[in-house]
């Protein structure tokens, strides 16, 4: 039997038609498509997605009227057309703490081609539920934010397509210059979270177990075998949102979400155990062996930490799959930490990768350090100060956006919160481009901390919520 | 635009340190400006020696409401160099437009006006106490005199607009205070505009050498370590900014008093009557765009979210959504020096208000939209999420049936609220202000500021006192 997710040979006559067909091209051919060729493939498929996701999301209809669009004479003609990240957070919370789970499907079907009608939402009274009844009953899988301190967004993905999550796990698997790497489905996957997670990584998890290990749980080795909530990871913004509301929120806030609360709690106390007992199956059991880990730098580092306590170190196989996305989030790490982790890890290689979860898949790090832009999405660059977009040409510095071409069920095109410096030119690593720079900041920091006093103005964080959140760490 | 170079200079009691040693500001944009190094110069600051203080005492309050008289007539916005650069400044760095500010700054003078401050200090301090010792005898015959005196003082004072600095140095004054102003990074240049005013008014007067100006980052820890100390000050009179108060109150310790003017949200309620007929409801809407649009919504004491007895029903909303537009084109037609286009478009906000427009009309309509503001109507009887980020003249009318709603809804974070009509406010004030409400207002009087001399539930004027008894007896 063939290995499942392993690339497959594409005709690329039929990927301006097709273009989530893209997404199973060998990487490494995929990036040595020409840009010319790959720029007229994107035009088409984008006026393609254009074409028919207009007529179908109510969102993107109205957002093309009210720009005057109709059709896409150039890439650059679709920036108008990218989404904010605040369209998929555009519901009110009330609706969840009176469980009107009903009207939170109702606005989410507008952001998805994907029936929602026979979802059932009687009796439904946590996030949590809702996202198992959109999954069971539509075939419709949440991405959620993980933020903990602000209203949670939700992106539908679906019908579930799962062959394509195990193919994009596997694309961020790849190394530079090398054949793809085989025999995943008898290594183990190490996940330095919970075993059940809507979040980018999630989907990937569940596809893993279905296509890659036949349903064997036993190969995902986990730190958690619980939930990763939402329930909870809302708590903060719920507990704000009903503060600045005084009494009338107190009352409103849902006697499910806090009665979830105790039970986090309660499953909180065996933690330690639990967390000691993943790292005797990883420092002892799976010592030497080839493993799979997708991680930030963060829960490397305290891996490493932990693990040197123990006397541990070149803890795995050399060719195992260590994939780090997402940053220190916020916090400074120790100088060398990266060849500090990789060197405790004992692999010869840790790819790094650039995404968000509203796509499909995370753009790879190349030996130069650039984030190389996948042939199935479409990179903007916007002039912060007037939203216009930068040519597509040269070096410029911005907010970026991408069109997710293998996207067909939802919108693919949003606008990030992220100060990113991407190229046209060449990469020193010997791709063309696009190419973006390893210096990549969120807008909110960078504006965030000036001196400005004025007299309006509300707390933003809830005490009670932050300090239950630091209780559950 | 080629910018000018500004730089603001460190006031230290009558003296004038103009060296451009360090550079401030110029994030994400924003406008930068040179100022002395302070940080070598903190000890300097702060008045170790009170016993200077004693020449104010000098003073009578006549000669001081004197002194404020004349130092108002000249800060004239055309006719002086620093409130005219004071006023350049402002206009690249306020959220305010140069219409507004030009308008501010041309009458900035007005809270030195003679008749006004003698009001506020008899309505709060009381003359007396400020000009000698006032007796009372206690039921156990003991003789007690009572005197309000100054305080060696730092004042954070808010950015958004001058006023604020002129009413910080009055106050300063008429209380016979050693003032510190820290400026903020929004406005670093009026308060030094009036101090230097003062100083080539009456180099040598009590008044003029015991008035400072400084900027410094807010944070420094090597100016504020330096500052906020016993020996030094003996109270901090802090403006708005979260932030601000935050790291601040980190050095209150046993010597020095928090005067805190917290950062605020206001609101409004609307009583049924507003839709007694055409008329009213215009008359209502034109008064309830003043006290969102006025000061392009950058005060705390501006209406964001307007809870309105429409009634929540498809008729209410329907009635809702009529007002809705009525107020948004009132904002729409506020005159040019009271309220403009947003200078600054929130992106965060923008970004929200176009995922409400995108979502459809199920739960909430949006009228206008970008630099000119909008109206959100509520749908459902609820605020938006974000109502807390409201600005840029954006309202959030929210429908209701029962008054009750929005007085459970307020919270020690509400300050003003416009209330429409006024037998409303008589029978709600007394449950507004059990539950934190601090200002009840007519509508369309929320920007006014009257001489009771209250804010924000206490009495500034008289917590800038240290209030001193003598003990007799008999």
């Amino acid at each position: 039997m063939t290995e499942a997710g392993l690339s497959r040979p594409l005709d690329l006559a039929t990927a301006a038609e097709h273009p989530e067909q893209l997404v199973w091209m060998d990487r490494t051919e995929g990036f040595s498509i020409p840009p010319e060729q790959l720029d007229e493939i994107r035009l088409h498929a984008l006026r393609k997605r254009f074409a028919d996701l207009r007529p179908r999301l109510a969102p993107l209809n109205a957002l093309a009227t009210e720009n005057g669009i109709t059709e896409i004479a150039d890439l650059n003609a679709a920036a108008p057309l990218l989404f904010k990240h605040s369209v998929y957070k555009s519901y009110p919370v009330s609706f969840i703490e009176k469980n009107r789970f009903d009207r939170m499907t109702q606005w989410l079907q507008n952001l998805t081609t994907a029936d929602l009608s026979a979802v059932k939402t009687e009796g439904l009274e946590t996030i949590d539920d809702w996202l198992d009844a959109l999954l069971r009953d539509a075939n419709v899988r949440i991405t959620h934010s993980t933020g903990t301190s602000g209203k949670l967004s939700f992106l539908p993905r679906g019908p579930v397509d799962a062959e394509l999550s195990l193919r994009t796990m596997r694309l961020a698997h790849y190394r530079d210059r090398e054949p793809e790497p085989t025999g995943l489905g008898s290594i183990p996957t190490v996940v330095i979270g919970h075993r059940t997670m809507f979040n980018g990584y999630g989907g990937a998890l569940e596809a893993s177990l279905k296509h890659l290990y036949d349903g064997d749980e036993g190969m995902i080795i986990v730190l958690d075998p619980g939930r990763l909530s939402a329930d909870l990871l809302s708590l903060g913004g719920r507990l704000q949102a009903a503060s600045a509301k005084g009494e009338l929120g107190k009352s409103q806030v849902s006697p499910a979400l806090m009665a979830r609360l105790d039970q986090f709690r309660e499953a909180q106390k065996a933690a330690p155990e639990r967390r000691a007992k993943f790292f005797d199956t990883i420092f002892e059991r799976l010592a030497g062996q080839r493993v799979m880990i997708a991680a930030n730098w963060l829960m490397l580092h305290e891996m490493m930490e932990i693990g040197r306590e123990r006397g541990a170190s070149a803890v795995f196989a050399p060719d195992s799959l260590v994939l780090c996305a997402g940053g220190t989030k916020g916090k400074v790490l120790p100088e060398g930490f990266k060849e500090d982790i990789q060197a405790f890890l004992g692999v010869s290689r840790i790819n790094e990768a650039y995404g968000m979860s509203e796509i499909t898949a995370l753009m790879p790090k190349c030996s130069a350090g650039e984030y190389h832009v996948l042939p199935w999405m479409v990179p903007f660059l916007l002039d912060p100060a007037t939203g216009e977009p930068f040519p597509r040409q040269g070096t410029h510095t911005g907010r970026f956006g991408v069109m997710d071409l293998a996207i067909q069920s939802r919108w693919g095109g949003i606008l990030s919160g992220d100060e990113v410096t991407m190229s046209y030119e060449p990469c020193a690593c010997g791709r063309g481009g696009p190419h973006i720079a390893d210096r990549i900041r969120r807008f909110s920091e960078i504006e965030g901390g000036d001196d400005k006093i004025t007299c309006a103005g509300a707390p933003e964080a809830h005490d009670t919520a932050l300090a239950f959140l630091a209780e559950m760490e | 635009m080629t910018d000018r170079a500004f730089n603001v200079p460190l006031i230290i009691r009558g003296r004038i340190i103009d060296e451009a040693e360090v550079t401030h500001g110029g994030r994400g944009g924003g406008v930068s400006f040179t100022a002395p190094d302070l940080a070598r110069r903190a000890d300097a600051l702060g008045l170790s020696t009170p016993s200077s203080m004693a020449e104010l005492y000098g003073l009578s309050f006549a000669e001081i409401l004197d002194y404020l008289e004349e130092l108002g007539g000249r800060l004239a916005l055309d006719a002086n160099p620093w409130v005219e650069e004071a006023f350049e400044l402002s206009c690249r760095t306020s959220g305010l437009g140069r219409d507004i500010l030009a308008q501010m700054y041309r009458t900035m003078g007005a809270a030195l006006n003679r008749a006004s401050l003698r009001e506020v200090v008899e309505n709060t301090i009381g003359v007396d106490h400020l000009e000698g010792w006032v007796e009372t005898r206690l039921a156990d015959g003991m003789i007690t005199r009572k005197r309000a005196f100054g305080a060696r003082t730092v004042h954070i004072v808010a950015g958004n607009a001058p006023g604020t600095s002129v009413l910080t140095v009055a106050r300063n004054a008429v209380t016979r205070g050693d003032a510190i102003i820290k400026t903020p990074s929004n406005d670093p240049l009026t308060a030094a505009a009036v101090a230097r005013t003062m100083i080539e008014m009456a180099p040598d007067h009590p008044l003029t050498r015991h008035l400072s100006v400084a900027y410094w980052k807010g944070g420094d820890t090597k100016v504020e370590e330096a500052l906020y100390a016993p020996r030094n000050i003996e109270k901090i009179v802090a403006w708005g900014g979260m932030a601000s108060i935050k790291h601040i109150a980190k050095y209150v310790q046993p010597g020095i008093e928090l005067v805190t003017l917290d950062p605020k949200h206001s609101s409004t309620i609307i009583g049924e009557a507003a839709f007694a007929d055409e008329e009213t409801m215009q008359a209502v809407a034109g008064r309830l765009a003043i006290d969102a649009g006025g000061m392009n919504q950058e005060a705390c004491v501006n209406a964001r979210v307007v809870w309105v007895q429409s009634g929540t029903d498809s008729a209410g909303v329907a009635r809702l959504e009529r007002f809705g537009q009525m107020v948004y084109d009132a904002i729409q037609a506020l005159p040019p020096e009271l309220s403009g286009p947003a200078v600054r478009l929130d992106s965060e906000l923008a970004d929200e208000i176009e995922a409400l427009r995108l979502g459809g009309d199920n739960w909430y309509k949006v009228i206008g939209g970008g630099v000119n503001g909008a109206v959100i109507v509520s749908r459902i009887d609820e605020p938006v999420d974000f109502a807390t980020k409201l600005m840029n003249r954006v309202v959030n009318l929210v429908p209701i049936d029962d008054v009750d709603v929005p007085v459970r809804a307020v919270t020690s974070y509400t300050q003003t609220i416009g209330i429409y009509p006024e037998a409303l406010k008589h029978a709600l004030r007394d449950r507004l202000a059990i539950h934190g409400a601090q200002r009840l207002v007519t509508l369309g009087r929320a920007l006014g500021m009257p001489n009771h001399g209250l804010q924000d539930a206490i009495e500034p004027l008289r917590r800038m006192c240290r209030w001193i008894v003598e003990e007799e007896v008999a």
